[in-house]
């Protein structure tokens, strides 16, 4: 009832205020269009700030882009590598295009800050190996593929040649044959003290008998006067009276005198008697020993390679001399040798000590010359052979026959040892006009030169001189002759296998990272081609510092013109003098034009950096040239015309083809790196003959040699291999294979920093540092509403903040 | 009984004097949102085809192309290789010549359009009529600034509202990049 009253009353007053429905509508949709309306304001706002912070990081985005297109020409240009240039600030740059490009927003953004800063410079190694493997992923491709390089076939051969089994294989040959050698050296020395003791004990003997027949005279004299003094002997007077006599004491004493010295060269006979037992008896001793060890030594050899037959011939020669030594050994020495040498000295000790009991009355005068020669007589050595001395000279005359060799076979050695010298006296190593001397301030780090091939040059040094020596010892005559060959042979054989070993340890020391590439396969084989590819071919060497280019084309000639220029081409440097250039530092802004062999050896000096270059050139060159030249029949019909020396002529030719190699290289006569034909053989002599007129820095009589040492009449001309391959190649090879990744790339950085620095020294300072690949640009901004009422605020309403990474 | 019979219909009319204003409303912040995206698109646009015609000065002065105004034949064998390569590209995408030297605005053209419509001029032109640009494709135009190495790229165009209302005409807009040439 109550609810009900209630109801009532409120309709009442409702109905007394409601007039009408006119207005309804409009007040329905007042009340619903202002939140529908709000919302979609709202959302219409809120697209539009959407749109707003879009275009923002999209202008933010490309006036970093258009700062970035401010990068260094010249380092693009000269290197491939873009960085932003250092004229202009990043900040400023970047601010001038942002200010001009957000306008593009109109009045939808305000921006508070901005700031720009450079990261990523070409410093860090990382970013600088990534531009080089893209600027080289195309241009050196081309390039290895325009030169018509098989990389597959590259690597197999590098691993065959660089493998150098048969090279160890044929240093423990010679060091059997050095062992064998040393054996016979001893031998030697030992029959020339032989020799010299039987020559000694000849005049002892010579002296004993003389010595006998002094004291036999003396002795019969002695009895004569003892006969003639018994005679005057009164009657009754004893029969030693007969002493006292003066003229018997006059004899007495002579005699006595006669003994001693008597003794004496009979303690001297049997001196020298024990030593030449001891000596005949211990060089028989190890001839046969000798003998009986090469015929245990492998000789199951097939004389494929030169250094094989030259080994087979050095131990025929050796076995052919023991053999003749003993076979007068074994005359000279009976079978129970031993036993009459002990019989000998006993013989020679007993007299010695009955001439030690002579005294005054041991002499009677009922002597006579056959008692006197019983009982003094000299002892005869019965293990000792009369004509010990007549053997002897005839052994010296055999093995002189055996060791002498014919007038040709001298003439080839001859020539050789002169090729091999004019060889060594190569004036070339460098170029004298590329000779800067750089500044360690000057570069952005700073590593150690590698100069660990310096000390292979030592022991080349030692061959030569035993080449030398050995060919010299054949000018000699007699016993010498014999000594000295042997001496000389086995210093040669020693140094040969020091500079083999040399050579091994340098593979692997300095050509260390071909292992790698085995080990990992191809992969790294080709990106590592790719990474040295760009060093090799876009920086000069001292081939192309003159007139060569980059592969985009940039001529080499403008970095010398950096440096004020560079002279014409002046080839200098002795190879034998390789040790004396120093590494030394200097005020020179850059290098000339020596850079690939700085990015090899790494030393401040232009001409250091050329001079180890060369000369790791000539040891790869030499351990690729090995096989061609052990295998090649040519040379080995060459080395057989040397006779016993033909150790000479391996030598010369392992030395020097390297050596022509080299310096044809230098000289800007492509090679194969894999050679068929050698030049130092009939067949490569027309070649060699050919490339010389090209070459510098080599002496005239060269030529001169070169036709003593090979008669190019016998052969055909010849010139094969696989990969020819100019000096930038080699280049590009030893890079590959002796040069870290770490410390190649920090030395193209400081390639660059020299450079560029040169380039830019009037304008500013270059730093690599501050060689920029990317920009980091953050800018604060207000994103304003629609309706800017600037009394409600001064800013807009949301701030936002872009950070943006831009680069090359 | 009077009062009742004069309120009939009163509903229908302020409906029909409320509704049309309510609807007009809407149409207009509809238009808005419309004009604000034209203008985003073709600002989009307009950034990526000058930043792409900045990197068009790299490639063609570091190839000597047949094409070129001022030389005429190629540098060398990766001059051919390179310049054989773009023959094959897009010429809404990349250009062989130094139309930098000899302000070319149709590449400016042709970079929008690739830029806008992928390279459709067809699509182009649909999409400005979808966006309200006053004759289409026709109704933009093109012009470039040089000032040393910067160079600014204006489109100027008219944006029609989407519903003509009351014949409120157009609204002119122009719209600049500037970017710098990679030279």
């Amino acid at each position: 009832m109550k609810l009900n009253l209630i109801y009532r009353k409120i309709k009442y007053l409702c109905a007394r205020y409601k007039r009408s429905a006119k207005g309804a509508v409009s007040i329905l949709l007042a009340l619903v269009i202002s939140p529908l309306l709000s919302v979609s304001l709202l959302l219409v706002e809120s697209v539009r700030y959407q749109h707003a912070y879009e275009a923002a990081q999209e202008v933010i985005d490309g006036s970093a882009f258009a700062a970035l297109a401010g990068y260094d020409s010249y380092l693009d240009e000269r290197f491939g590598l873009l960085a932003v240039e250092q004229k202009e600030e990043i900040d400023e740059s970047f601010g001038k295009y942002l200010d001009k490009n957000i306008d593009l927003l109109g009045k939808n953004v305000t921006v508070n800050s901005k700031n720009a800063t450079g990261k990523l410079a070409l410093t860090d190694l990382d970013v600088f190996k990534q531009q080089l493997l893209e600027y080289s992923e195309i241009s050196v491709a081309v390039e290895v593929a325009t030169e018509g390089i098989d990389l597959d076939k590259l690597l197999k051969e590098l691993s065959e040649a660089l493998n150098l089994k048969e090279v160890t294989k044929e240093i423990e040959n010679l060091e059997k044959t050095v062992d064998v050698a040393q054996n016979i050296e001893k031998i030697v020395e030992s029959l020339v003290d032989l020799i010299d003791i039987n020559s000694q004990f000849q005049a002892a003997k010579q002296t004993y008998e003389t010595e006998y027949s002094d004291f036999k005279d003396t002795l019969l004299d002695l009895v004569k006067d003892l006969k003639t003094a018994e005679q005057n002997l009164s009657d009754g007077a004893s029969p030693e009276d007969a002493y006292k006599d003066s003229d018997v004491k006059e004899d007495i004493k002579q005699a006595e005198k006669d003994c001693d010295a008597y003794k004496k060269s009979a303690e001297d006979l049997k001196d020298i008697f024990e030593k030449l037992s001891e000596a005949i008896s211990s060089l028989h001793s190890a001839a046969k020993g000798l003998a009986s060890s090469i015929e245990k030594l492998n000789t199951a050899v097939t004389e494929e390679s030169l250094a094989e037959k030259c080994t087979i011939s050095t131990k025929e020669w050796i076995k052919s001399i023991v053999e003749e030594i003993l076979k007068v050994m074994d005359e000279l020495v009976a079978e129970n040798y031993q036993q009459m040498v002990k019989d000998d000295k006993k013989k020679l000790e007993d007299q010695i000590e009955k001439l030690q009991e002579f005294d005054d009355m041991t002499v009677k005068s009922d002597w006579n010359e056959s008692k006197i020669e019983a009982e003094y007589g000299p002892v005869s050595i019965l293990s000792i052979k009369d004509n010990m001395s007549e053997k002897l000279n005839m052994l010296i005359n055999i093995l002189n026959e055996k060791t002498d060799v014919s007038e040709s076979a001298k003439t080839t050695m001859s020539a050789f040892v002169d090729l091999i010298g004019t060889i060594m006296d190569f004036s070339g190593i460098y170029d004298s006009s590329l000779n800067a001397k750089v500044s360690e301030s000057g570069m952005v780090s700073i590593q150690s030169p590698d100069l660990s091939s310096q000390l292979t040059m030592d022991s080349i040094t030692d061959l030569v001189n035993a080449c030398k020596e050995l060919s010299g010892s054949f000018k000699e005559s007699g016993i010498k002759k014999l000594v000295k060959l042997v001496k000389a042979v086995v210093k040669l054989l020693k140094a040969l296998v020091e500079f083999l070993a040399a050579v091994v340890t340098w593979v692997g020391r300095t050509l260390y990272r071909f292992v790698s590439y085995v080990a990992s396969g191809p992969k790294e084989w080709y990106n590592s081609i790719l990474l040295y590819g760009y060093g090799a071919y876009n920086m000069p060497n001292r081939t192309t510092a003159r007139t060569g280019k980059t592969l985009t084309g940039y001529a080499f000639s403008k970095i010398a013109d950096l440096t004020g220029g560079v002279g014409s081409k002046s080839l200098t440097g002795a190879f034998k003098s390789l040790e004396s250039i120093g590494d030394v530092s200097g005020t020179d802004k850059c290098f000339k034009g020596a850079e690939t062999e700085y990015l090899i050896v790494g030393s401040t000096s232009e001409l250091m950096n050329q001079s180890v270059t060369f000369f790791d050139l000539y040891l790869l060159r030499l351990v690729l040239d090995l096989y061609p030249v052990l295998k090649n029949d040519q040379v080995k019909q060459i080395a057989g015309m040397a006779g016993p020396g033909s150790w000479v002529v391996l030598v010369a030719v392992i030395l020097g083809e390297p050596l022509l190699d080299s310096i044809m290289l230098v000289n800007g006569q492509p090679e194969y790196i894999f050679k068929k034909t050698v030049y130092l053989s009939y067949s490569g002599m027309p070649n060699l003959l050919k490339h010389l007129v090209k070459a510098s820095g080599l002496a005239t009589s060269l030529q001169d040699n070169l036709k003593k040492a090979i008669d190019i009449k016998n052969g055909e001309p010849k010139w094969e291999g696989l990969f020819e391959a100019s000096y930038t190649e080699h280049m590009l090879l030893l890079l590959m294979l002796s040069v870290s990744p770490e410390t190649y790339l920090k030395r193209l950085q400081n390639v660059v920093q020299m450079e560029a620095a040169c380039k830019y020294e009037s304008e500013y300072e270059f730093k690599l540092d501050k060689a920029y690949s990317y920009i980091y640009s953050e800018v604060e901004y207000f994103l304003n509403p629609m309706v800017n009422l600037d009394s409600l605020n001064n800013n807009g309403l949301f701030k936002a903040t872009c950070k943006r990474y831009c680069g090359y | 009984m009077d009062k009742v019979e004069m309120q009939n219909g009163s509903i229908t009319l302020e409906t029909c004097i409320v509704l049309p204003i309510f609807f007009f409303l809407f149409l207009f912040i509809d238009g808005i949102f419309i004009i604000f995206t034209a203008q985003n698109e073709i600002m989009h646009a307009l950034v990526q085809s000058s930043k792409s015609l900045s990197l068009d000065a790299y490639l063609t002065e570091n190839v000597e192309s047949a094409a070129e105004e001022q030389t005429r034949f190629w540098g060398g064998l990766s001059d051919a290789v390179l310049d054989m390569v773009r023959l094959t590209k897009d010429k809404y995408y990349t250009s062989q010549t130094d139309w930098y030297e000899t302000d070319n605005v149709m590449v400016a053209k042709n970079r929008f359009i690739g830029y806008f419509a992928g390279g459709d001029e067809s699509l182009a032109a649909e999409k400005l009529e979808i966006l309200h640009v006053k004759d289409g494709l026709n109704g933009i135009t093109y012009s470039m600034e040089k000032d040393g190495e910067d160079y600014t790229f204006t489109i100027s165009y008219s944006l029609q509202y989407w519903f003509d209302f009351f014949d409120m005409g157009e609204i002119p807009i122009k719209q600049s990049y500037t970017t710098r040439l990679w030279k």
